[in-house]
């Protein structure tokens, strides 16, 4: 039975909007993990190191795009291709920011199993504090950069 | 560059934080735990980030250096090489 003509040409015409939630979705993606991490971080601690979710949304979004290129007539499937490399952009870029532009170089830091270096510093009040006042106790020294 | 005393008061005071913050500008223990990033951030020295814990010895029983900047431990994590002390 041949397709019928309404619902095909309905179906085309959906087809740009299609492309448009792909790259919604990519773009969500994207811009959620920043959101989750910096604005909700406290509530989802383990959003920063994992950022499976946002690669779901990517991959929903970069499934959509190729769908709508598929359903797209021809005459629109020029505007449905741009959006997959749109989409294909955002994913790169936010491949590497998260994975190249915030690797830092590898170090080892101080040997485990060995004394600490010794250290006095001073606190936010001024007060020094040294590696001996927490004889008999353990001690977290936590190295931050910025404030997250 | 390393965070001044002050800025540490303040963030310490907007944070709420429980637990003090040191400021180690000359980056002493930094250098002597080998965690020094050059020219990391507007081609200025900063820390990488890292975790040391430390027990009542002074001996160095858990470190955790980060590869990028995005990746930490988790406070499980943390919690669990602290239990592990004991």
């Amino acid at each position: 039975m041949p397709p019928d003509p309404t619902t095909d040409a309905l179906v085309r015409s959906r087809a740009l909007g299609l492309a448009a939630l792909g790259l919604a979705l990519g773009i969500a993606g994207f811009v959620g993990y920043f959101v989750l991490v910096l604005r909700f971080g406290a509530w989802f601690p383990g959003a920063r190191n994992n950022a499976l979710p946002s690669w779901l949304l990517i991959a929903a979004g970069l499934a959509l795009s190729s769908v709508a290129i598929a359903r797209a007539s021809r005459g629109r499937r020029l505007v449905a291709s741009l959006a997959l490399v749109l989409n294909v952009a955002v994913a790169g870029a936010f491949a590497s920011f998260i994975y190249v532009a915030l690797a830092v170089p590898e170090a080892h830091g101080p040997a485990v199993g060995a004394p600490s270096a010794d250290f006095a510093l001073a606190d936010q009040t001024g007060k020094i504090v040294q590696l001996a006042d927490f004889k008999g106790k353990p001690l977290l020294l936590v190295f931050y950069r910025g404030h997250w | 560059m390393v965070d001044p005393v002050e800025t540490n008061e303040q963030l310490v005071r907007d944070a709420e934080l429980g637990f003090p913050i040191l400021s180690d500008p000359d980056m002493r223990l930094i250098d002597a735990y080998g965690l020094h990033h050059r020219e990391a951030h507007d081609g200025q020295d900063i820390a990488l980030s890292a975790s040391v814990l430390i027990d009542g010895d002074g001996v160095v029983r858990w470190t955790s250096v980060t590869r990028n900047v995005r990746i930490r431990p988790t406070a499980d994590a943390v919690l669990a090489a602290v239990e592990a002390l004991r």
